[in-house]
């Protein structure tokens, strides 16, 4: 049996780990695999978590404006969604197994118990989502999102002997698509992908350092988690502190973008590492004889192909001994 | 003999005009030299009540006693040029007749002035005339008779009550009215014959008051020539006793005399002087002797034998009396008087020719003295025209003219003894300007060179804080807007669903009331941001006034401060002669900042969340009236969201501006090539001013030299030699 492939969320309160999950696991569900010669099944209570919150993102776009307190719930406790992916028309159990792991935000920030709990996911984990919340980065220059991630990856990163994917996510970033100035420079995304390095750089720095860079592979790839909404302004809240308020473009149509583009990491990235498992150590020599994990490979390249390096706003920052992006 | 008396007149008005001209130069002069001294005066003793002063305070003391002194002098010598000037002032030349009841007065004035019987009354009544006659001289024929009448106050005044005064009866009455009303008081003392005598005449003016009160309108009228012994005398030609001239102020006539070509002429006529039965008569004489030139005294001696008796003696003193109180100096009335003796040759009883001559004789022995003695038939026509109008006339109007020039000569003696002494105080002040000047450039390169470092300083100081303050955004302005937030934000917490709903159901959808909101709030902020303007004002204000004030402290224009103006346009208006710090402090003072020219524009951009057509908000017919309610927040918090942004910047702009013109201005004022050398010829020009506790005293000298400057402009005019000797 193949070991499961983990994928952890790495993000702060509020910054929309779950949403921009929600987001990916609803589009893996439904289109993600509709071309591919490769099949997905969620587990049920993934399905229903999934859908429950999805519904909740729906249900956020009733109104004109969109607050912080609409939408989903924080995340109270270590949840795990379950995945398996296989050829298609394999028969089940599909022999990929991918787990999502969310957990509260407030973990990376708190006790040093939580903080290690963080530390032991991401560690075991094969990708790590780091979803940014763009439009604090972009407005608020006293945005600190970025600083217990480095802290976490230091010691998650410690003595790496298998390849990683860091995937930095930008969501909330409806604002950016049409931004004058990215326009100016005729990418979308440019000041946002410039942005994200700018406020990440540490955590860059270290993740392209000498002694991890090989097992490396890192990427922005921003999404729309909503499609329809927009940021508004910041309410700066006696209660709550500084909350982004968006303003929704289209009433009731929820309608994500680019979602496909980091699953296309996502995915590719999973597939090389099982074709690469699968060839390697005792059963691997007949596994290779049998070719019976060529499509594995020949899926995850047809992938990468349809990266929209131009439109989509993605930039690929380091590969790693297996990714080729 | 006629000729020389026509040019005599005329000769005397003319040289008397020309000498008016010279007074009148000369009050002018010495009024404004009396002024400059009043000030130099004042000054002297300003600048001496100093304290540090004490070398120079016994001098100073003793220049203000000087000047006190002179003032007093030429205020003295003003008004009796004041006098002269009234004196040549006269178009015709006066002269006061003046003799006791039947003396032969008005035969004399008949005969003078050709006028008969009917206009000059003579002779048989007790009072032959009762008002005093002007009765002048004219080329023009015919008879002009002009009579002024009393004003009830001034007969009241003038007539009545002195003899209340005088015989010591009461009560007194308060007007001419009550005076009418009651009864005269008893006369207390019937023995004095005076008294009895005044007292019958008030009876007589309380009996016949109906005759002439009507009388008394204060008016002068021509009136024809038969009325004329009316107004002038008690008794009409039918004997009537007429009360008309009473109401009689003064009589006007003006004829032609029959001696021809005389010129201008008055003779004038005081009824009963050395008249006992009047009251005031050391007034009138006074008032008669203030308006002539010359007194002709007329005496008839009796025939029978006669004397210079004590009511002679009293009228000549009381005239001599009058004349010295004129305050000509030197002149009596022996200097300005004829005697005219009256002679009487009817037959060889009644002849007083030898009696006439006794008493020219006599006249010294007596204590009397004349210009002239005649001894004349008054009654000749001819005799009285030939030696008055002819030898006499000569006579006298020499006499007036040598009296003129020597009044004339003693005023310019006056004004040259006043122009020496003003001549010595200039040139001791003027020595005493020299001394301190060469040492005024050591000091003034002094103390500009320590104010000039001070100022520096000073502003040096200044740039470096408004430096500091150039990152952060200015707090007058930021704060205008988190007040402007503030008051927003509290109008958006006041807003109500039922506000809402009220607006909605007033408009007619949410939509629309929603719109209506958002132009409210729209409306609330440009009226806020618009005050804006009086916010930048006094920002650059505030930055003005610091440097204002070291201006004023260091740079020690405190001293330019006035009431009336602010300090910005009195520095402007002191430098203004010099045009470089003129252009660069302009520029300064009046530059300004406007919200419409400097952020309007940004902030305006933003406002476009506020206007319906450009609001981002995508409304729904399912919205309620708490979803109304929050996008009308939302939206203008988003509002103040964004222009926070622009006013984080633009207040730290300000700042950045403050410095930059400050920084400007500086260079400009301070730093460039020019500025030092322009400055120091600003502190140079105003030296006195700006280190006045150093300079204040050649402040002083310097007035005090202009004072004097000037005056002695005017003394030399006063006691040039032209004019001095035009008529010597």
């Amino acid at each position: 049996m193949n070991r499961t492939t983990k994928v952890a969320l790495l993000g702060g309160v509020g910054v929309g780990k779950t949403s921009c999950l929600v987001t990916m696991l609803d589009y893996l569900k439904s289109d993600f695999f509709k071309n591919l010669n490769l099949q997905l099944v969620m587990e049920s209570a993934t399905s229903q978590l999934m859908m429950e919150n999805k519904a909740r993102l729906v249900k956020s776009l009733d109104k004109g404006v969109l607050e912080n307190k609409d939408g989903i719930y924080p995340t109270t406790e270590l949840t795990t969604y379950e995945v398996a992916i296989g050829k298609r028309g394999q028969e089940f159990p599909l022999p990929i197994n991918v787990e999502f792991l969310d957990y509260p935000g407030e973990w990376i920030s708190s006790t040093e118990e939580d903080r290690n709990k963080v530390i032991g996911i991401v560690s075991n984990s094969d990708v790590v989502i780091i979803p940014v919340d763009a439009a604090s980065l972009m407005e608020n220059e006293k945005d600190r999102q970025s600083d217990h991630i480095l802290e976490i990856l230091e010691e998650s990163f410690n003595n790496l002997t298998e390849p990683k994917l860091v995937l930095f996510v930008p969501v909330k970033a409806e604002k950016y698509y049409d931004d004058e100035s990215s326009r100016l420079n005729n990418k979308s995304y440019y000041n946002l992908l410039k942005g994200v390095q700018e406020k990440f750089e540490d955590v860059i720095i270290f993740l392209t350092s000498q002694a991890i860079k090989r097992y490396i592979s890192i990427a922005i790839t921003p999404i729309q988690t909503l499609g329809s909404s927009k940021l508004f302004y910041f309410n700066n809240t006696e209660e709550e502190g500084v909350l982004p308020v968006f303003v929704v473009t289209h009433r009731g149509v929820f309608a994500p973008k680019h979602v496909d583009q980091p699953l296309i990491f996502l995915i590719s990235f999973i597939l090389k590492r099982n074709y690469i498992d699968n060839r390697s150590g005792f059963l691997g020599v007949f596994k290779r004889l049998m070719d019976k994990s060529s499509y594995l490979n020949e899926a995850a390249d047809e992938l990468t192909t349809k990266l929209s390096y131009k439109n989509g706003g993605i930039k690929v920052l380091q590969n790693s001994v297996v990714s080729n992006f | 003999m006629i000729n020389s008396s026509i040019s005599n007149v005329n000769k005397l008005i003319h040289k008397r005009d020309i000498l008016n001209t010279e007074i009148a130069d000369s009050i002018q002069n010495l009024s404004l030299l009396g002024s400059n001294l009043s000030i130099l005066a004042s000054n002297n003793i300003n600048n001496n009540a100093q304290p540090g002063n004490t070398v120079e305070t016994n001098n100073g003391l003793q220049y203000a006693s000087i000047f006190q002194e002179l003032i007093v002098e030429i205020d003295k010598e003003q008004r009796q040029l004041e006098k002269l000037q009234s004196r040549f002032g006269k178009r015709d030349i006066t002269i006061g007749v003046v003799g006791k009841a039947r003396q032969g007065k008005s035969a004399i004035l008949q005969s003078l002035s050709g006028l008969d019987n009917d206009i000059i009354p003579s002779g048989n009544g007790l009072h032959c005339t009762a008002v005093t006659s002007h009765i002048s001289n004219t080329e023009k024929k015919g008879l002009e008779i002009f009579v002024k009448l009393y004003n009830r106050d001034k007969f009241f005044t003038n007539i009545i009550l002195p003899y209340y005064e005088n015989l010591g009866i009461s009560p007194v009455p308060k007007s001419i009215v009550e005076f009418a009303s009651s009864s005269i008081p008893e006369l207390k003392n019937w023995d004095d014959a005076n008294s009895l005598s005044k007292y019958k005449r008030l009876v007589e003016l309380h009996m016949n008051f109906s005759e002439y009160y009507p009388l008394l309108t204060g008016l002068s009228k021509s009136i024809p020539q038969e009325e004329i012994s009316n107004f002038v005398t008690y008794q009409s030609q039918d004997k009537r006793t007429s009360y008309k001239s009473l109401a009689v102020e003064s009589v006007k006539i003006n004829c032609r005399f029959p001696y021809p070509g005389l010129g201008n002429i008055t003779l004038v006529d005081m009824p009963g002087i050395g008249d006992v039965s009047l009251n005031d008569e050391q007034i009138r004489i006074k008032e008669l002797v203030s308006k002539v030139d010359f007194l002709m005294f007329i005496r008839k001696p009796d025939s029978l034998g006669d004397v210079w008796d004590g009511s002679d003696l009293e009228l000549y003193n009381a005239c001599n009396e009058a004349v010295m109180s004129l305050g000509l100096p030197g002149v009596t009335v022996a200097d300005n008087a004829f005697l005219v003796l009256n002679r009487v040759d009817l037959n060889a009883q009644n002849n007083n020719l030898h009696i006439c001559t006794d008493l020219k004789e006599s006249l010294a022995k007596n204590g009397m003295k004349f210009s002239d003695v005649a001894i004349i038939d008054c009654t000749d026509t001819n005799e009285v025209n030939d030696k008055i109008l002819g030898n006499l006339g000569t006579s006298f109007i020499n006499k007036i003219s040598q009296l003129d020039n020597n009044l004339m000569a003693f005023s310019r003696q006056k004004i040259a003894i006043i122009s020496k002494k003003v001549n010595q105080i200039s040139k001791k002040l003027e020595s005493m300007e020299e001394s301190d000047y060469n040492q005024d450039l050591y000091l003034f390169k002094n103390l500009f060179n320590g104010l000039w470092n001070a100022q520096t300083n000073a502003f040096e100081n200044l740039l470096k804080h408004k430096y500091t303050l150039s990152s952060d955004p200015n707090e007058l302005v930021y704060n205008h807007f988190l007040n402007t937030k503030k008051y927003i934000k509290q109008l958006l917490n006041d807003l109500t669903v039922d506000d809402i709903r009220l607006s909605r159901n007033a408009v007619g959808s949410y939509n629309k009331a929603y719109e209506e909101y958002l132009n409210e709030y729209k409306t609330q902020l440009n009226i806020e941001f618009l005050k804006l303007d009086g916010i930048l004002l006094e920002v650059l204000d505030s930055l003005k006034d610091e440097v204002y004030t070291i201006l004023k402290t260091e740079g020690k224009l405190a001293c330019l401060h006035s009431m009336e103006n602010d300090f910005s346009s009195i520095l402007i208006n002191e430098v203004r002669s010099i045009g470089f710090l003129n252009k660069t402090i302009s520029s300064f003072v009046n530059f300004q900042l406007s919200y419409l020219g400097y952020l309007h524009f940004k902030i305006r951009e933003h406002m476009d969340i506020l206007t319906p057509d450009f609001t981002q908000i995508r409304l729904s017919r399912t919205d309620s009236a708490e979803d109304i309610l929050s996008y009308v927040r939302h939206s203008v918090e988003a509002c103040l969201y964004q222009i926070q942004k622009e006013f984080e910047i633009w207040s730290t702009d300000i700042n950045k501006i403050t410095y930059g013109v400050l920084e400007e201005f500086l260079n400009q004022i301070f730093r460039s090539n020019q500025a030092k050398d322009n400055w120091e010829i600003f502190y140079q020009m105003n030296r006195v001013k700006v280190w006045s506790d150093r300079y204040g005293k050649l402040n002083e000298k310097q007035n005090q030299l202009a004072i004097l400057r000037s005056y002695m402009d005017s003394s030399k005019k006063l006691s040039s030699e032209k004019i001095l000797n035009t008529y010597e």
